[in-house]
């Protein structure tokens, strides 16, 4: 049985398995190991994903969304067309989409995954991503913190005993950062940090922005389409600033007058606030586990946003050296969970390798304040289970009475750092009886479970009466019910899928309706050309003549784009 | 048991050793096969390990008594007045750092060919230490620093220009000293932008190092000057971007006490939540977080609001009834449409909404309509003798007016 390794990202998403002792790429219908997380619907209604949505971003910004991953585990929803979608949906569309690829590349059906998920995910998080693959027909049969994926490749690759790795994830919109030890085959996991919100997007909008007062502009006086547009203008020539140290943006808007230069400088100088906030979950990676610079023996890059010369220029004067890159970033995680789906499956090759995590994050309770005179402060976080423990773990903790004749205990669930519980995020609550009695007399002894998975489970007994409550969190705001994934499966299975085997065409009209949107009056019309023929060419259906003419517009397409700089 | 006999092993100060043993017996009790007993394993390997760790220091530092005593006149000699350094007078400091770099020098000198890249392997240590209170004991760990740096690849480094962080050191110590003044008489944080553009910052040691200094200082100035709240709060907290003081407040509270911290991590520990910029229409269910009563007077003008809007609802009626059946026309919508409205997820009318209030009950959860329609009547009855309720509600404390008490009910911020 065959499981597959899924990468499921911001903004790209990926997925390998575990074959003859290596891992292995599957590629998509249109022959990329990428597959853009972007969701569409077209005007038959028939759903879209990948690279062909990606492009209806800009031609059709209303039936096409991306970036929902940054909203697992909460309740906002998205509108597709006519219809809603909650971020877990969604991601159940791309999965859906991977296994597909995944069963057509393979010939054989496929029902188990392992999917990664950044290590900063809470449990409400994690459990969307299960529910996700739950709805694309997935069991989900490990979740996998996506650096500690990375770390597999390159821990497998280096045969090299006891190297100490630190692993920079910069993602479409999370940051991760891990400190990995790789010894006797055993992959030690010491401290992780990160930052949720903070990620490559956030530096094409910090040049948008920087774009926008540049030319007069306002962001509030674009349609939406236009500021689609705008991103998606600014997102390439960030990407042509890896390569080039100038690159030169075509005026792309009605309201820009002047081609706007863009150069490594001023993307470095945009980019320093933004930088600033990367250091810190690095130090303080580095301050957790009491370790130096100097002892690291590699720097791991992550995420197609660790390419930004910006990030390695300060990655590379923390450290006073080269980050290591020769894996492909956007894939390396992809091979990580194949690695791990190797491990899964108990193939032999990967016998010898075990792996140990930490909970990225403390886990505790609210405890009473008693110097909190004012009310400002709120109750005290009492920590339990303290970040970057190595997990499973389990800890339990003895919790008294706080006032007299006191017959309830509230037990409130919390996960973050701060000393107050007010700014830590709350994952839910159980409730127990007790005895009245004088405070301080009643105890409950609460423990604390954290699994391989990062699921927390939570264990709260009386010790006087042995009254138990028990709760894997539930009732957590953005995580469905049974009954609700039930109800999803239902929408999804009555979802019309655009059919693969026309799926290349259908990208390249796609894309070519995309450079439309953003072309000016000249080229406009030879666009429309090329579109009218291909779409004539389709209507034949003659297959030869098909990939024929496919062939030649692509070219064109290509030899447009590049004009679009410089 | 002891850890040792877990891992099965003698104690040893061999991290090695430790290492081989512990990855022997944990591919025996795999964390996914057997969680108890890996726990159990784990525990005991982190022990050894630590205590090996500790082992360790203690044989380097039985090694570098030679040397140190070498460099150990120079540093007691500098001992008291190194003191001062730390609350007084950073003037001090580069006599310090001159005078305890010769030591070192000779220490590194045999393993080092190239004397540049010897320059930048020692000078951290010394440099960033030595504003530090309790540096003299970290003689051992500048060994080790700069061997450690010799096994970096050096042809990598070619591009970056060597940091002369003696250099840097000085020319910190200096802006922050004139920054300080400056701080004395105005509210500029352009005096602080300096640390955004020094590259020695970018080094974990240095910058772990003046981080510290900095902090020590800021405690010492607030401690003598008087500075207006507004002017502390600012510079804090554009400090706290730069260092990320507030994360590591449980070590520092270990090392100095809170008392000590404190007219820092004051100003931090109240800095208020980033708010969602967006203005929220549903809320949870549950209130998360402290519960906050609305204030008297945005409630009035919430209540104008909801009459305003009212009206005009009203209004849309258009001449189909009189002005007399309007006006009784708005307790009706009272009782129906906003107690729909308290009830429904939005937990508030438009006006409440506006002004940042919800309805709850009393602990912060969403009403039901029953609830909500009786709250309504409670209003209305509250109302129709507003004379007297004006004045309950005026003496009435802890922020629920007379109706929101007669329903079990509270408007708190949202």
């Amino acid at each position: 049985m065959t499981i597959l390794g899924i990468d499921l990202g911001t903004t790209n998403s990926a997925c390998a398995i575990w074959r003859d002792g290596k891992p292995i790429l599957i590629p998509n219908r249109l022959q990329k190991m990428l597959t853009p997380s972007v969701v569409g619907i077209d005007d038959k209604g028939e759903i879209i994903v990948g690279e062909t949505a990606k492009h209806r971003l800009i031609s059709h910004p209303k039936q096409t969304v991306s970036v929902f991953k940054r909203f697992m585990g909460t309740q906002q929803s998205f509108s597709l067309g006519r219809k809603d979608f909650s971020p877990i949906e969604l991601s159940a569309l791309i999965l859906k989409s991977l296994k597909e690829d995944a069963e057509a590349f393979l010939g054989e059906e496929i029902t188990q995954a392992v999917i990664s998920v950044p290590a900063y995910f809470n449990d409400i998080q994690r459990k969307a991503t299960k529910q996700a693959g739950e709805l694309a027909g997935l069991l989900v049969e490990r979740l996998i913190n996506e650096p500690t994926a990375a770390a597999m490749v390159y821990g497998l690759h280096e045969s090299e005993d006891d190297t100490a790795f630190m692993i920079l994830d910069l993602g479409g919109g999370t940051f991760d950062v891990t400190l990995v030890e790789f010894f006797a085959g055993v992959m030690e996991v010491h401290a992780s940090s990160g930052d949720n919100f903070l990620g490559g997007e956030d530096f094409t909008h910090a040049l948008v922005e920087r774009f926008l007062s540049d030319n007069d502009l306002n962001i509030g006086n674009l349609n939406a389409r236009e500021q689609q547009h705008v991103y998606g203008v600014i997102n390439d020539a960030k990407h042509a600033l890896t390569a080039n140290a100038k690159v030169t943006v075509e005026p792309c808007l009605k309201q820009q007058k002047n081609a706007w230069e863009l150069t490594r400088e001023t993307f470095e100088q945009v980019s320093m606030p933004l930088l600033q906030r990367i250091r810190f979950p690095i130090e303080k990676t580095l301050r957790d586990s009491d370790t130096r610079p100097e002892d690291i023996n590699q720097l791991v890059l992550v995420g197609g946003a660790t390419r930004m010369q910006p990030f390695r220029s300060m990655v590379t004067k923390m450290f006073r050296r080269m980050p290591a890159g020769h894996i492909d970033p956007d894939l390396v995680v992809a091979m990580g969970t194949a690695i791990q789906a190797g491990l899964k499956e108990k193939n032999s090759d990967l016998d010898d390798v075990v792996l140990t995590d930490v909970c990225p994050y403390s886990l505790g309770t609210d405890v009473v304040n008693h110097n909190d005179a004012s009310g400002k402060q709120g109750a005290l976080f009492l920590p339990i289970i303290e970040r970057n423990c190595t997990v499973p773990i389990s800890i339990q903790k003895t919790l008294f009475t706080a006032t007299d004749n006191q017959t309830r205990l509230n037990i409130g669930v919390y996960q973050g750092e701060s000393r107050l519980v007010k700014n830590n995020v709350y994952l839910g609550e159980l409730e127990v009886t007790v005895p009245k009695g004088p405070k301080g007399q009643e105890s409950v002894n609460v423990r604390y479970s954290y699994d391989m998975n990062g699921l927390l489970e939570v264990d709260v007994e009386v010790c006087s009466t042995g009254n138990k409550a028990s709760k894997t969190i539930i009732n957590a705001p953005g995580a469905l019910e049974e009954k609700d994934i039930e109800a999803a499966k239902e929408k999804l299975s009555k979802l019309k899928f655009h059919p693969r085997e026309t799926e290349e065409n259908r990208a390249v009209i796609a894309r070519a309706e995309r450079m439309y949107e953003s072309a000016l009056e000249d080229k406009r019309q030879y666009l429309q050309e090329l579109i009218t023929h291909f779409e004539a060419v389709l209507e034949k259906q003659i297959l030869r003549d098909i990939e024929k003419a496919r062939q030649q517009i692509t070219e064109r397409l290509d030899q447009l784009d590049n004009d679009r700089f410089f | 048991m002891t850890p040792w006999q877990v891992l099965g092993i003698e104690p040893t100060g061999d991290a090695k050793a430790i290492k081989k043993a512990y990855a022997v017996l944990v591919k025996k009790n795999k964390p996914d096969e057997n969680p108890e007993g890996f726990a159990q394993l784990h525990k005991a390997y982190k022990q050894c390990a630590a205590m090996a760790k500790r082992m360790a220091q203690r044989e380097e530092a039985d090694i570098q008594i030679t040397p140190a005593e070498d460099a150990a006149v120079p540093i007691d000699a500098l001992e008291p007045s190194h003191q001062q350094v730390t609350s007084e007078a950073p003037t001090i400091d580069p006599t310090y750092t001159e005078d305890s770099q010769a030591p070192s020098t000779r220490i590194a000198n045999p393993l080092i060919d190239e004397p540049e890249i010897a320059e930048e392997a020692k000078a951290p240590h010394i440099h960033i230490r030595s504003p530090l209170p309790d540096d003299a004991p970290e003689q051992p760990a500048q060994q080790n620093h700069s061997t450690a740096v010799i096994n970096a690849p050096l042809e990598e480094l070619e591009d970056l220009p060597p940091i002369d962080f003696e250099q840097a050191q000085q020319e910190l110590i200096a802006y922050i000293e004139k920054a300080l003044v400056r701080l004395k008489e105005q509210d500029v944080l352009e005096h602080w932008r300096f640390i955004e553009h020094c590259d020695a910052l970018y080094d974990f040691s240095f910058k772990t190092g003046f981080s510290n200094y900095l902090l020590e200082q800021l405690i010492d100035f607030f401690a003598n000057t008087k500075v207006s709240s507004d002017r502390r709060r600012n510079v804090i907290t554009y400090l706290n971007q730069q260092f990320d003081w507030l994360s590591q407040i449980d070590s520092y509270e270990e090392q100095w006490g809170y008392e000590a911290i404190a007219p820092i991590f004051d100003v931090l520990v109240d800095i208020p939540m980033v708010e969602e910029r967006s203005l929220k229409w549903v809320v949870d269910a549950r209130h998360n977080g402290p519960i906050e009563m609305a204030n008297y007077y945005a409630r009035l003008a919430a209540t104008g609001v909801d009459l305003i809007i009212f009206w005009l609802f009203a209004s849309l009626l258009g001449d189909s009834i009189t002005f007399a059946e309007k006006i009784l026309f708005l307790p009706l919508l009272f009782i129906t449409l906003k107690a729909c409205l308290e009830a429904s997820p939005l937990q508030g009318s438009p006006g409440q909404i506006l002004f940042g209030m919800k309805v709850t009950n009393k602990k912060g959860r969403r009403i039901n309509v029953i609830q909500s329609v009786w709250r309504q009547l409670m209003y209305a009855a509250s109302m129709a003798a507003f004379k007297i309720t004006v004045w309950i509600n005026f003496f009435l404390s802890g922020g629920r007016l007379l109706h929101d008490r007669l329903s079990g009910t509270s408007v708190i911020k949202r």
